[in-house]
C-alpha cells in the first residue's frame, strides 16, 4: 500500500521535512554552497518539488509546479522518496535498477548525500507531526 | 549475501559467420523494413552487401543502409539516421560496427519508436517504453555495446557527450561473429581490447559487484589476459578473436549490471574534449585508476588477482604471473594486477600518457575543466573511492 494517499499528503511531508533541512546550518549551508537546482518529481501520488540553491545563499523550497529551470532532474515513486528519506535506499544501485531516472549531472547531486543523512533522522518525526506513520 | 538484481535481456549468437544468420533471427519479429546501420567501412564491404541481399531474398521490401556513423557519434548523425528510418518506415535496425555505431542505433532506436526528441530521453531511465527490434553486431572486441542498456552520444553545440541509459536500450538480440573482426588494425584491437579489459576490472570493484557479475569480470578478464597477446602477435588468429569478442560480452553484461567507476569518468571526459579513442584513453587511466583505488579497493583486487594469476603465461607476463598463493596478501595481489595491466600494455605498443594521445593540458584551468566533466559523469557514480576536483586533476597531471 502507497505511504502517500494523496498529493496533498506528500507535499505537506516533503515541505516540512525541507523546512527542517533548511533550518540546520550543518545542512543547508553546504547545500548553498553546491548552487544546484534539483527537481524532485514524484509519482504515485504525484509531487513536485525544487531546492533552489542557484544564488550560493539561500536555499528555496518550492512545491509545485514553477517556472524555474533544475540543474539535475531526479523522477521516482512517492514510495521510492519515502525509503530514500527512512536511509533505505542506495541511490546508484536504485538508478540502475531503474527505480529513480535521472537528468542532468547526477553525481553531482550524489556528492550531497552524505550533507543530508542527518534528515533521515529527521524523517519519521516529521511524518509523525504529518500524522503519518514511517513503516 | 547482499540482494542484487542482474537482468540480461540480449540474446547473444555466437559464431564463425553468424552474421548471415539474421534473416533467420530476425523471422519471428515480424519485420519486413530493415534500416542498417555501419560505418563507412562497413556499410560498403562484403558482409553488409551479402546481408543486404539476403535480406531481401527473405523477402524484405526495403533494406537501406545508413552509413554516416562517425568515429565519435554525435547527435547530427543520430538525427539522420533517425529522419532516414522514419522516411523508411524502418521496422527493425540493424547495428553492424563499433561501439559508436551500436550506440547510435540505440539511440536511433528510441527516437524512431518514441518519434520525439533525443533529448527528452537523455539520463537515466529516461526512455518511455518498450523499443522495436534492434540487432546489434560488433566489430570490435571491446564496448560490450552490443549487450549494455547505455549509450553516449558527442552533443557539438554543448560541447560534452550525452548519456543515456535505460533497459529499453538493451538490443534485442547480439550476432558475434569473430570473422568481423578480423580487420581491426592491431591499434584498435589493442584499444577496444583495453576498454573490455577495464570494464572488468572497474566492475569487479564498482559498489555494485555482485556474485553474478563477479563471475562474468573473472572469466572475461581470464580471457583478456590470454587472449589479447595472441591478437596482438596474429590478428588471423581465429580462436583469440573469438575469445575476445566473447569476453567484450562478458564484460557488457557484467558492467551494465554492477557498473564501471573513475577510469570511465574520466575518459569520457577526455574523450569529449580532446576527441581521444575511448578505449586507448582508459589504457592510459586503467594503472591510475587502480592506484587511485588501491587502498577501498584492495580485498577485491587481491581476490581479482588470485583467481587470474595462474592463468598468465609466465613468459608474457614475468612479473605478474604466479599461483594463488602467492598472492595470499591481498597487497601483493592487487600490486601485480596493476603490474599485469602494465605488461599488458608494454604487450600491445599503447600509449601509456595522455600526451602520447595528443592531449596537453593549456593552463590548471583544463585541468579543473576535465575534472569537474569527470566528477559529473555517471560512471564515477560507482566507483570504490569518492573523488573530488582536486584528486581527479592529481591523476590528470599524474597520467599526463
Amino acid at each position: 500500500m502507497a505511504i502517500f494517499k494523496s498529493s496533498d499528503d506528500l507535499n505537506n511531508v516533503m515541505s516540512m521535512l525541507w523546512q527542517r533541512i533548511s533550518a540546520s546550518p550543518q545542512m543547508s549551508e553546504p547545500l548553498c554552497a553546491s548552487k544546484l537546482i534539483v527537481q524532485f518529481r514524484y509519482r504515485e501520488p504525484e509531487g513536485l518539488v525544487t531546492i533552489d540553491c542557484s544564488d550560493g545563499e539561500s536555499m528555496k523550497v518550492i512545491i509545485g509546479p514553477t517556472a524555474v529551470k533544475p540543474v539535475i532532474e531526479m523522477t521516482m515513486k512517492a514510495d521510492v522518496a519515502h525509503d530514500f528519506w527512512l536511509g533505505k535506499v542506495n541511490v546508484p544501485a536504485a538508478i540502475m535498477l531503474g527505480k529513480i531516472a535521472s537528468k542532468g549531472p547526477t553525481p553531482k547531486a550524489l556528492a550531497l548525500l552524505p550533507i543530508i543523512k542527518p534528515a533521515f533522522s529527521l524523517y519519521p518525526e516529521v511524518l509523525e507531526n504529518a500524522g503519518m506513520m514511517a513503516r | 549475501m547482499l540482494s542484487f538484481t542482474y537482468q540480461s535481456p540480449t540474446s547473444i549468437v555466437f559464431g564463425e559467420g553468424a552474421l548471415a544468420d539474421i534473416p533467420d533471427l530476425i523471422k519471428p519479429y515480424g519485420v519486413s523494413r530493415a534500416l542498417i546501420i555501419s560505418d563507412p567501412y562497413f556499410a560498403a564491404a562484403p558482409p553488409v552487401i551479402s546481408l543486404t541481399e539476403s535480406l531481401k531474398e527473405a523477402g524484405f521490401a526495403e533494406v537501406l543502409i545508413f552509413s554516416d556513423v562517425p568515429a565519435d557519434s554525435d547527435v547530427e548523425a543520430v538525427e539522420k539516421a533517425i529522419a532516414m528510418a522514419k522516411e523508411s518506415m524502418a521496422d527493425v535496425i540493424i547495428a553492424i560496427g563499433g561501439g559508436s555505431v551500436i550506440d547510435t542505433a540505440k539511440v536511433v532506436n528510441a527516437g524512431l519508436t518514441h518519434n520525439c526528441d533525443i533529448h527528452e530521453f537523455e539520463g537515466m531511465n529516461s526512455v518511455r517504453g518498450p523499443l522495436g527490434p534492434l540487432i546489434a553486431v560488433p566489430t570490435t572486441a571491446g564496448t560490450g555495446a552490443e549487450v549494455s542498456a547505455a549509450a553516449v552520444i558527442k552533443d557539438h553545440k554543448a560541447d560534452n557527450k550525452i548519456v543515456f541509459a535505460s533497459r529499453y536500450l538493451y538490443p534485442s538480440i547480439a550476432v558475434l561473429d569473430p570473422l568481423l573482426t578480423v580487420s581491426l588494425p592491431p591499434m584498435l584491437t589493442a584499444g577496444t581490447g583495453f576498454d573490455a579489459l577495464t570494464h572488468v576490472i572497474e566492475c569487479y570493484v564498482s559498489t555494485l559487484a555482485n556474485v553474478v557479475s563477479d563471475s562474468l569480470c573473472l572469466e572475461a578478464a581470464r580471457l583478456i589476459f590470454r587472449a589479447l597477446p595472441a591478437v596482438m602477435k596474429d590478428g588471423n588468429n581465429m580462436e583469440a578473436r573469438s575469445q575476445m569478442l566473447v569476453a567484450s560480452s562478458m564484460a557488457g553484461l557484467a558492467f551494465t549490471n554492477a557498473g564501471v567507476g573513475i577510469v570511465h569518468a574520466l575518459a569520457h571526459s577526455v574523450g569529449a574534449k580532446y576527441g581521444t579513442h575511448h578505449g586507448l584513453t582508459n589504457a592510459v587511466f586503467l594503472p591510475f585508476g587502480i592506484a587511485f583505488n588501491m587502498q577501498e579497493g584492495v580485498a577485491r583486487y587481491g581476490t581479482f588477482w588470485r583467481a587470474i594469476a595462474s592463468e598468465l603465461e609466465p613468459q608474457l607476463y614475468p612479473l605478474s604471473a604466479g599461483s594463488a598463493g602467492d598472492y595470499v596478501d591481498d597487497m601483493a595481489g592487487a600490486k601485480a594486477l596493476w603490474q599485469a595491466v602494465k605488461e599488458l600494455q608494454q604487450i600491445c605498443l599503447i600509449p601509456t600518457r595522455l600526451s602520447q594521445l595528443g592531449v596537453t593540458f593549456a593552463d590548471e584551468a583544463a585541468y579543473e575543466e576535465i575534472a569537474l566533466l569527470a566528477s559529473c559523469d555517471p560512471a564515477i557514480m560507482f566507483n570504490v573511492r569518492s573523488a573530488d576536483t582536486a584528486e581527479l586533476v592529481g591523476i590528470l597531471k599524474e597520467s599526463g
